[in-house]
C-alpha cells in the first residue's frame, strides 16, 4: 500500500509538469468553448435571417442542446487525448527508462501499473470536470437554459432534460476506464511510443469506421459506445432530444450492452496488462 | 565475507537461439567497488538487467542482498542504479528530477542542494534535462541514485559523455562514499583504464561466461611485464633470444617493422638490455610496459595468434 502511494505521489509530480496533462486537461474544454462561439456566431446569423423572412426557427434555440453539443465535443477529444496520452506515456516511459528507477526503488510491476491506471482516472476525471464547468458556464453565458417549448406547448420540462443529460454523460463515461487500459495494453506492447501512438489510434479509429458494419457484433466492444467521430453513443441522442426532436429513439437492448459491455471489458483489459507486464523486459 | 550479489548458473537467450549467458557464476563481496568489462555484446547488459530484476532469465539464482531481483523494490532504496542511457523524464528540471528522486526514497539522506553540490549540479538546477549535455545528464542520473543510503549501486557505463574532470570528480565520488559509507558499487564499463583507477575488484565476461573474477591486485600479480625493443638488427636479434629462457618472445611483427615484443620472465629491462650489446646489437629503444587491467583484458579475450610459429 506505502508503495502503491509513493508511486502514485510520483506519477502526479510528474505528470503536474508536464504539457501531456496539460493538453488531455484543456484541449477537450477548449474545443467545447470553441464549438460554442462558433454556434453562437451561426445562431446569430440564423436569427437574423429567421428576423427577416418571418419563418419560423425548427429548432429550438435553447441552451441545452448546444451544451449537450460541447460536451459530446469534449468528451470525442478527452477519450481520443487519453487513449493516446495512456499508450505514448507508458511507451515513452519504458524507451526512456523510467519505469526502470520505479521498479528497483519503489514497486512492484504490478503496482506501476495500478499507480498509473489511477493517475490516468484521475486526469481524465480532472479533464471532465474542467470540461463540464466550461460548457456549462458559457452556455449560460450565450443563451439561456429552459424547457423545451413549441407552439407555446411544453416539450420536454427542465428535470427530464437533467436526468437525459446525466444518463448520456454516465454512458458515455461508462467506456472510459476501459479506453484507459486499452491505450495502457497498446503501451506497453508497442515497441516505440511513435508505433505506440500509431497502432492506438489507428485501432480506434479503424473500429469507429467500421462499427456500423459489424452489426450487432459491434455491440460486444466497449469503444462503440464512447463518443467518436462516427458517434453512436447515448449524448449524441441527448442533444437532438433536448432540441424537441421527436424521432428519437434508442433501443433499450443497446443500452443494457451501453451498461454491461465497458465495465467487465476493463476489468479483462486490467488482467492482460498485469499479466502482460509481467514478464515484460522494462 | 557477506556477499551483496550472489549469482549461480545464470543462463539467458533470446529469440532464434542467440544464447547470451551461459550459466554465469558472479559474486561481489559487501563493501567493494568491482568493475564488470568484456566486449561488445558479451552480454553485461543483459547481465545487469537480469540482476536488477528488469527482464527475466532463463535459469540460475541470483541473490542480490539476501533477496530475489523481482522483490528490489522491498529493499527500499538498498539498490540504485544508473543506466548507460540517463533514465530521467526529459521534461524535468535538474531540481524537480531529484525532488522527484526524493519522493520515491522513503528515507532520503541528502537535500536536494546537497546533491546538487555534490554532483557540481547547482548551476544548472533549474535547467531541463533536455537542455542538458551528455555529461550533466550522467551527473544528474548519478545524484538520483544518491538521494538515499544505498548499500549497492549499479552502475552501467558512468564515465560515458564525462570530461576528465567529470571522470575524476566520479571515481573520487565513488570511492569516497565506498570508504565512507561501505557502498559497495558495480561499475560495468569499457573505460578499462577508469576501471583500474575507481575499482578493487574485476570480472571479464566473455562468452556469456564469468573467465576471470578476482581483486585486480591478483590478477595482475601473476601477469609478466612485456618490453618492446626497437634495433637495427632485429634478424641477428631475434637468432639471440630465441632460447634464452628468461624471456617469452610474444610479437615479432607489429607496427614498427624494426621491434620485437619480449616478455620477461627471469631477467629485468636491464638485463635484457646488457645481453643485447653484449652480443653486439645496439638497441635503439626499450619501452617497458607494465601488466594493466587493460593488457589483462586483452589477453583474457583475444587470444595471441602463435607469433612463435611464424617466428620458427
Amino acid at each position: 500500500m506505502n508503495s502503491l502511494l509513493s508511486l502514485s505521489k510520483a506519477e502526479f509530480y510528474v505528470s503536474t509538469r508536464s504539457n501531456a496533462s496539460r493538453i488531455v486537461i484543456f484541449l477537450p474544454a477548449t474545443l467545447g468553448a470553441i464549438q460554442l462561439i462558433l454556434a453562437k456566431i451561426v445562431s446569430i446569423g440564423t436569427s437574423a435571417r429567421v428576423a427577416l423572412t418571418s419563418q419560423q426557427s425548427l429548432v429550438s434555440n435553447n441552451a441545452y442542446g448546444y451544451f449537450v453539443d460541447s460536451l459530446t465535443t469534449g468528451l470525442t477529444t478527452l477519450v481520443l487525448l487519453s487513449i493516446a496520452n495512456a499508450a505514448y506515456g507508458l511507451s515513452q516511459e519504458r524507451e526512456l527508462g523510467t519505469l526502470r528507477h520505479l521498479l528497483i526503488r519503489s514497486g512492484s510491476r504490478q503496482s506501476i501499473i495500478i499507480a498509473k491506471l489511477l493517475h490516468l482516472h484521475c486526469l481524465t476525471l480532472f479533464s471532465f470536470t474542467v470540461l463540464s464547468f466550461t460548457a456549462y458556464f458559457m452556455s449560460a453565458s450565450l443563451w439561456d437554459f429552459g424547457p423545451v417549448i413549441e407552439d407555446g406547448y411544453q416539450l420536454i420540462g427542465e428535470s427530464e432534460i437533467w436526468s437525459e443529460i446525466q444518463l448520456g454523460i454516465l454512458l458515455a463515461a461508462l467506456p472510459i476506464p476501459a479506453s484507459i487500459c486499452f491505450g495502457l495494453l497498446i503501451g506497453i506492447i508497442a515497441q516505440s511510443p511513435g508505433q505506440a501512438l500509431a497502432v492506438s489510434m489507428g485501432l480506434t479509429l479503424t473500429f469507429d469506421i467500421f462499427k456500423s458494419n459489424m452489426g450487432a457484433g459491434a455491440n460486444y466492444v466497449f469503444a462503440k459506445f464512447q463518443p467518436s467521430l462516427i458517434d453512436y453513443s447515448y449524448i449524441s441522442e441527448v442533444s437532438r432530444m433536448v432540441r424537441g426532436f421527436s424521432d428519437v429513439f434508442i433501443e433499450s437492448e443497446t443500452i443494457a450492452f451501453n451498461t454491461w459491455i465497458p465495465i467487465p471489458s476493463a476489468l479483462l483489459l486490467t488482467a492482460l496488462l498485469l499479466f502482460y507486464i509481467r514478464k515484460r523486459p522494462l | 565475507m557477506k556477499k551483496t550479489i550472489e549469482i549461480k548458473g545464470l543462463a539467458k537467450h533470446y529469440q532464434k537461439q542467440k544464447i547470451v549467458l551461459r550459466g554465469l557464476d558472479f559474486s561481489l563481496e559487501a563493501g567493494t567497488v568491482h568493475g564488470l568489462v568484456g566486449l561488445n555484446g558479451a552480454g553485461k547488459t543483459t547481465f545487469l538487467n537480469c540482476l536488477l530484476g528488469l527482464q527475466p532469465f532463463d535459469s540460475g539464482d541470483i541473490a542480490i542482498l539476501g533477496g530475489n531481483p523481482d522483490q528490489l523494490f522491498s529493499q527500499v532504496g538498498k539498490v540504485v542504479a544508473v543506466f548507460d542511457s540517463p533514465c530521467l523524464h526529459l521534461n524535468l528540471t535538474v531540481h524537480q528530477t531529484l525532488s522527484h528522486a526524493r519522493s520515491l526514497c522513503v528515507k532520503p539522506k541528502r537535500t536536494v542542494n546537497e546533491l546538487e553540490k555534490l554532483l557540481g549540479l547547482s548551476q544548472y538546477k533549474d535547467y531541463r534535462i533536455s537542455q542538458l549535455s551528455l555529461g550533466n545528464r550522467r551527473r544528474t542520473s548519478i545524484a538520483h541514485s544518491l538521494v538515499g543510503e544505498p548499500e549497492l549501486v549499479v552502475l552501467d557505463e558512468p564515465f560515458n559523455g564525462l570530461d576528465a574532470a567529470g571522470v575524476d570528480d566520479v571515481i573520487e565520488l565513488i570511492l569516497n562514499l565506498n570508504r565512507t559509507e561501505n557502498t559497495a558499487f558495480l561499475l560495468a564499463s569499457h573505460q578499462l583504464s577508469y576501471l583500474e583507477q575507481a575499482c578493487s575488484h574485476l570480472s571479464i565476461l566473455h562468452e556469456g561466461r564469468i573467465i576471470a573474477s578476482d581483486e585486480i591486485k591478483k590478477l595482475l600479480q601473476n601477469k609478466r611485464s612485456k618490453v618492446t625493443i626497437r634495433t637495427q638488427n632485429r634478424s641477428e636479434a631475434l637468432i639471440f633470444l630465441k632460447d634464452r629462457s628468461e624471456i617469452r618472445i610474444t610479437e615479432t611483427q607489429n607496427e614498427y617493422e624494426d621491434s620485437i615484443t619480449v616478455e620477461l620472465r627471469d631477467w629485468r629491462a636491464s638485463d635484457l638490455n646488457c645481453f643485447l650489446v653484449e652480443n653486439g646489437i645496439a638497441v635503439d629503444e626499450l619501452l617497458l610496459n607494465h601488466p594493466t587491467v587493460s593488457s589483462f583484458f586483452r589477453d583474457a579475450t583475444q587470444p595471441h595468434p602463435s607469433n612463435m610459429e611464424t617466428f620458427k
